[in-house]
């Protein structure tokens, strides 16, 4: 459904040290009915990822090289705008997305015309449908902003995406700074929309969420993808191959919260997680290609096995 | 010990109580955990245990002293977002420096690098800004750090590193620490006790 080849996003103007790249040659596909999670350390490209999927960077700051297709349309020419108002919804991060100005009732109207719904009548439809999938009660529609509490924007978000049921969410943080369980409402909105053959992408930190939630997850490192994992149910473990994604399940607070002591070796290697591994690798001077699996899975690692 | 009594606080005399009635003690070398649901007022209540808010009735005492109302305060709070809580046309070296000179032993035990002091809060990664955050309030004369999500926005390995570096601090210094957060499993692997809000500041709202 979401097929990305080659996908190299960079800063142009890196300061002294010419364009930063961001997201080095990322490829992977999400397919239909699927819940990927992205996960990653704060810096390794999780959001510039979501914001090179929506064509939002700024051109004049970013260059954007590869191809990203929804559906065979590519999404890098001139069909991106129809595609990404009708079949794509986007969720942000932060519940300042919102206008403080206006009521959330006429924000979602907004959304709701610029869905293309146009008569009176559609648009109260697609507002009782948007507000019911995401259980939020009617009264929400005459609040401001500054009355909602984070885990209420985050629904009024959902009920916005919800207007029109989209193809593919993608979703920034939508768990953050929300107590165990306002989170888990959301990601069962979020699930249960994937199981009724809706597709979404979740960029976050959150790890247990996410191993709890995903049928698929991808790790970020240093804008590298360095493992996709899929599982065909979610009573399943993932199969985890990286050292890195095993180190961030490891240090998980309910797992142990093991933190391996770091060998003090500061020979650079073009791997992204030489400085931190601590597993023993045959080639530490060669960057590890992608070594892919019939399961539609990858790793990014000298030492996994294929 | 840090100590409040029966405070309570609302925004104004037309608005409802967020904090009312709330009773904590905060122990030299403790370390406490608090949750609780989101929007019950655990923020409000560690600035005003930090000295950023003002109580609308009862007292906050440290060290059996009454608060200081301005200056140098023994208590400081950490905040969720670092990029927040630094000023963005700082270098680290001034960010450090504001209270206090460097101290090279507080930065070793960090693991903050030299070269990073001349950067700016963009130039970090969260974590790294998070360290600097630390090490800002890892100073002789802090006795309390009230720590509100430090690693809500972190990964696992962050984490899971921060908070050794920054419970054993606590310990071998004595400092007093209240750990705000909505993992559970992360307090009851730090902390020595946790707390619902709740026992702290009763149905917050209500009245």
């Amino acid at each position: 459904m979401l097929r990305i080849e080659n996908l190299h996003v960079a800063i142009r103007n890196g300061g002294s040290v010419g364009p930063a790249p961001i997201i080095k040659e990322l490829n992977f596909t999400l397919d239909r009915g699927e819940l990927l999670g992205t996960i990653g350390a704060s810096g390794s490209g999780k959001s510039t990822l979501a914001r090179a999927l929506l064509g939002v960077l700024p051109s004049p700051v970013y260059t954007i090289n590869g191809m990203i297709s929804f559906q065979g349309i590519p999404l890098t020419g001139k069909h991106r705008a129809s595609v990404l108002k009708n079949r794509i919804a986007y969720m942000p991060q932060l519940p300042n997305a919102l206008n403080p100005l206006f009521k959330v009732g006429s924000q979602l109207r907004r959304m709701a015309v610029r869905k293309g719904l146009q008569s009176q009548e559609e648009i109260d439809r697609a507002l009782d449908s948007g507000l019911q999938a995401v259980r939020l009660h009617y009264d929400v529609l005459n609040l401001y902003p500054y009355q909602l509490s984070t885990g209420m924007a985050r629904r009024v978000f959902l009920a916005g995406a919800f207007l029109r049921t989209p193809e593919l969410i993608i979703a920034d943080e939508p768990t953050a700074g929300l107590d165990e369980e306002l989170s888990e409402e959301i990601m069962t909105i979020i699930r249960n929309y994937v199981d009724n053959g809706g597709t979404a992408l979740i960029i976050s930190h959150d790890l247990k969420s996410l191993l709890r939630w995903s049928d698929g997850l991808s790790v970020l490192l240093d804008g590298n993808m360095i493992e996709l994992t899929r599982r065909t149910s979610l009573s399943e473990n993932f199969s985890v191959r990286h050292p890195y994604t095993n180190a961030l399940i490891d240090a998980l607070p309910s797992n142990g919260f093991n933190v391996k002591a770091k060998k003090m070796d500061m020979s650079s290697s073009p791997c992204p997680f030489f400085n931190k591994c601590t597993t023993k690798c045959p080639q530490p001077f060669e960057l590890p290609r992608a070594k892919f699996f019939v399961t539609n899975e990858m790793v990014m690692c000298h030492a996994a096995v294929q | 010990m840090l100590q409040s009594n029966n405070i309570s606080f609302r925004y104004g005399a037309n608005h409802p109580w967020i904090v009312k009635n709330g009773c904590f003690n905060l122990k030299k070398g403790s370390i406490v955990g608090m949750y609780g649901h989101s929007g019950t007022g655990k923020t409000t209540f560690s600035r005003i245990l930090s000295g950023y808010l003002q109580p609308c009735e009862g007292t906050i005492t440290c060290d059996r002293q009454p608060f200081p109302h301005s200056g140098f305060r023994p208590v400081q709070l950490v905040f969720q977002n670092p990029v927040e809580a630094m000023n963005p046309y700082w270098t680290m070296e001034q960010i450090l420096t504001e209270a206090s000179p460097l101290d090279d032993n507080i930065l070793d035990l960090l693991e903050i690098p030299k070269k990073w002091l001349a950067r700016r809060p963009s130039e970090l990664s969260g974590g790294e800004l998070q360290r600097i955050a630390l090490a800002r309030v890892f100073n002789r004369n802090i006795h309390y750090i009230i720590a509100d999500e430090i690693t809500a926005n972190l990964d696992a390995i962050s984490q899971a590193s921060i908070w050794k570096v920054f419970s054993e601090y606590a310990r071998s210094e004595n400092i007093g620490v209240l750990a705000i957060s909505h993992d559970l499993a992360l307090l009851e692997k730090v902390c020595d006790q946790t707390i619902h809000f709740s026992e702290i500041s009763p149905s917050p709202g209500d009245s």
